[in-house]
């Protein structure tokens, strides 16, 4: 029983070390491609010079669906302009924002640069504050 | 694309019960074969059928009925997406049948497909982490780049 305590103990020890590894280089690459100017493709999409949000998404994605109800209801609410890419179609624009996983959102200002990449679902709550921290 | 309506769900109920999974598995695998095989078969029905019928679905029964009542865990409702989670559910309940039945056989190699469901619910307890949405998209795109 002991043995079996001790392999349960290294495996969540090896997943945590893993799980923060990845992470820690996930950051990295966000970090990095935060801040940069978007690529030439996105920016024809954008309209205007108001702060947007680009909405990575996959054809066979059920998150994606969830993602794109809380995006129209920014879209509605706010008139916050969202660029959908399906990012298994588009891989070098997903790629060039370090889009890891869909949904992915960015985050833009004004000026076109990007402010923050969210992987994963992200509620309207998150979205909105990240906006007014523009 | 098509949007779906966007759901409020309680955060805590879900973590509950995924932080309930994991240690049950982990106390199964402890446990040995034969004691374990009934409980990895538990919480796969837990997991499989706690998704169609919810009496079965009992570590969310507890929070919502003795947990955050008695005020020992707060509820916190958020939008989250529970589609992809649901699917999930339903694949590693199957999953973990599946190997109790192997276990009950005397398989003990079935507890490499334990760990496999323990550490995805453990990572999306822990850290929201999909790890089946970050392969099938990663899978996905080279696939796509390899046709291209």
């Amino acid at each position: 029983m002991l043995e079996r305590l001790v392999i349960v103990a290294i495996v969540a020890a090896a997943v945590l070390a893993v799980t923060v590894i990845v992470r820690l280089l996930a950051r990295r690459r966000i970090a990095s491609a935060a801040g940069r100017p978007l690529p030439a493709a996105l920016l024809s999409r954008l309209p205007g010079s108001d702060p947007a949000i680009i909405y990575f998404y996959g054809p066979h994605c059920g998150t994606c669906r969830q993602q794109a109800g809380v995006l129209d209801q920014i879209a509605a609410d706010g008139g916050i302009p969202v660029v959908r890419v399906d990012a298994t179609s588009e891989p070098a624009i997903a790629d060039a924002l370090a889009v890891l996983t869909v949904p992915t959102t960015v985050i833009v200002d004004g000026r076109r640069q990007v402010r923050a990449i969210n992987p994963g679902f992200r509620s309207d709550r998150a979205l909105a504050a990240q906006l007014r921290a523009l | 694309m098509n949007a779906a309506p966007v759901e409020t769900v309680d955060v805590t109920a879900r973590k509950v019960h995924q932080g309930a999974c994991v240690v049950c598995l982990a106390v199964a695998f402890v446990a040995g074969s034969s004691v374990g095989a009934w409980l990895v078969a538990a919480i796969g029905l837990v997991l499989a059928l706690g998704r169609y019928w919810w009496p079965a679905d009992i570590f969310r029964q507890l929070t919502w009925r003795v947990l955050e009542p008695a005020g020992l865990l707060p509820r916190r409702d958020l939008q989250e997406d529970h589609s992809t989670r649901r699917v999930a559910r339903v694949l590693g309940g199957a999953i973990l049948l599946i190997a109790a039945l192997l276990l009950g056989f005397g398989l003990g190699l079935a507890w490499v497909l334990v760990a496999a469901i323990g550490v995805m619910i453990a990572l999306d307890a822990a850290f929201n982490v999909c790890l089946l949405c970050v392969v099938t998209y990663q899978v996905g795109k080279r696939r796509m780049l390899r046709a291209g």
